[in-house]
């Protein structure tokens, strides 16, 4: 679906950003991009949608260069960046004036997303709160059927129930021929939702892998302290309500094995910090 | 055509309520003006005078707001993501507003004047006056205003499209800077031109200078001394399209 290939970026005045990044995303499935403050995850979904060119190398859509921003390019592409700010109209005329812009719109669709988000028709965008300007946005590129939907920091601002709402929307939402892009820092958030995972640390992809893969190469283990876990191995550790959990390579015979999924913050962790071992532990790729 | 349909629909249908303010907004005042010099007694007046500056200015303002979204951090992505070609942008948000806002000027202008006329006859017991000025009454007189109009309009506008398109910050006072600044550069360079060129036919005492050129000029010039205005048209109308040109290619390497 989206094809990276030798791509170069770096802000005026700032060291290079990306140097020589590749990477590939399959059509279908929730993609998690998680990494650092200042990874490059937010420039990095800019240049895959268009607003940001390349210096070098180049990002392909479905085999269409995404830089040019031709228009049968760009309605296959809804993003909703994290910072962002609505035209004065209301959610009605906003629906009327931007949806025919994407030939698959669907009308039924967003009046449903709308409805489950609790998101009012009539009233001035600009007078909802943040969080239901987020819902309108995400509903919007939802139904707007692009192949490619971008969300960056989408649960930003959400409530409690809107954060389960958008989980089950975005599992809906996907298929085997759309791919949403979910780039977080919260990763509770986004916990048993995306799939595959790709971490980007100091411009580069550190670890890329599908949640199977993940739950076959590596398992939560509980141990006495952290340098008990740490001594035994594990890829990373945290220490929860008293008790030091790691994760570690399947197969470790140290600790006692908790069970239940990923967790990804320690995951997170792992790629960042011992990104080979965990690639070896998964069979991850970069 | 899918394109420009729905940028048209898009673009003049989002703006049409402020257009109307702006395009109301300044015949009422002007009418609102006019009643208050009553005070000292009822006369006829116009607000037609007022016309002109009024649409060229407005015509800068809109082009200078065409891509407002551009200096706004949150709105520029969607601008540069929506699903159309940027010469449908800059042919609806600049070229279209301008037309609609001339179309609904002379409609506001007008409702105003009669509405002037009207209360004119009403209170001073005359006779309902022509509400066109006089200057801009005879017929070759209008078109020939409305003809200079539009192309001082277009050329207002496209250089401060260009200008909303290429200033991140400040764009009107940037534009208004630039084109400044390009004047006077212009003036002093064609002044040093026409000394070297016409140098031998300008002559200069103590406190006065000059030209004796008349029949030479239509010599050396003919087709331009004959078509002069035909030319200085033409050459706006060129400049404008390039200005035009310039802001879609702009757009078109503009990043977020």
């Amino acid at each position: 679906m989206v094809s990276a290939v030798g791509v170069a970026y770096s802000y005026p005045k700032a060291p290079p950003l990306f140097q020589n990044l590749a990477m590939e995303i399959e059509p279908g499935g929730i993609v998690g991009l998680l990494g650092s403050n200042g990874a490059g995850k937010t420039t990095l979904l800019k240049l895959i949608s268009g607003v940001l060119f390349p210096h070098s190398g180049s990002i392909r859509l479905a085999g269409e260069y995404v830089a040019p921003r031709r228009p049968q390019v760009q309605a296959e592409i809804a993003y909703v960046p994290e910072q962002f700010a609505v035209p004065s109209l209301t959610v009605d005329d906003y629906t009327r004036f931007y949806s025919p812009y994407y030939p698959r719109f669907d009308h039924a669709r967003l009046r449903e997303y709308l409805r489950r988000f609790e998101v009012a028709g009539a009233q001035s965008l600009p007078k909802h709160s943040y969080g239901q300007q987020k819902k309108f946005l995400i509903a919007f590129a939802l139904a707007s059927d692009a192949k490619l939907v971008i969300l960056d920091e989408p649960t930003n601002g959400l409530d409690i129930p809107s954060k389960q709402e958008f989980r089950r929307l975005i599992v809906e939402a996907a298929s085997d021929q759309r791919t949403v892009v979910v780039s977080t820092h919260q990763v509770r958030d986004v916990e048993n939702l995306i799939d595959p995972i790709i971490v980007l640390q100091n411009g580069n992809v550190a670890f890329k892998a599908a949640m199977g893969d993940i739950a076959d190469g590596v398992e939560l283990r509980r141990f006495a302290t952290v340098q008990e876990a740490e001594a035994s191995g594990a890829l990373a550790t945290d220490v929860r309500l008293g008790q030091t959990i790691g994760l570690v390579a399947r197969g470790a015979t140290d600790g006692e094995p908790i069970g239940g999924t990923v967790d990804l913050e320690l995951l997170f962790g792992a790629a960042v910090n011992r990104p080979e071992e965990l690639r070896q532990a998964c069979g991850g790729v970069r | 055509m899918n394109h420009l349909r729905n940028v048209i629909r898009h673009e003049l249908g989002a703006s049409l309520r402020n257009l109307l303010v702006i395009t109301a907004a300044i015949p009422g005042g002007a009418l609102v003006l006019g009643l208050l010099g009553w005070i000292g007694g009822v006369d006829s007046f116009s607000i037609w005078p007022v016309f002109y500056p009024a649409v060229l200015i407005v015509g800068a303002l809109l082009g200078s707001g065409s891509f407002s979204e551009l200096h706004t951090e949150g709105r520029r992505v969607e601008l540069l993501l929506r699903p159309t070609p940027e010469w449908t942008l800059v042919l609806v948000r600049a070229v279209g507003k301008m037309l609609l806002m001339v179309a609904m000027m002379v409609a506001t202008f007008s409702v105003a004047s009669i509405l002037g006329a009207a209360l004119h006859a009403l209170l001073a017991n005359a006779e309902v006056i022509a509400f066109f000025d006089g200057s801009i009454y005879a017929a070759a007189a209008w078109t020939s205003g409305a003809y200079w109009l539009f192309i001082g309009l277009f050329l207002i506008n496209a250089v401060f499209t260009l200008g909303s398109v290429y200033f991140r910050k400040s764009p009107l006072f940037r534009t208004l800077l630039l084109g400044a600044g390009w004047g006077m550069s212009y003036a002093i360079v064609s002044v040093i031109a026409a000394r070297v060129v016409f140098g031998r036919y300008i002559t200069q005492d103590n406190d006065s200078v000059e030209i004796t050129l008349e029949g030479d000029f239509e010599q050396l010039f003919p087709l331009l001394s004959q078509n002069i205005e035909l030319y200085a048209a033409l050459g706006a109308i060129v400049a404008a399209i390039g200005f035009y040109a310039l802001a879609i290619l702009r757009l078109r390497e503009t990043e977020a």
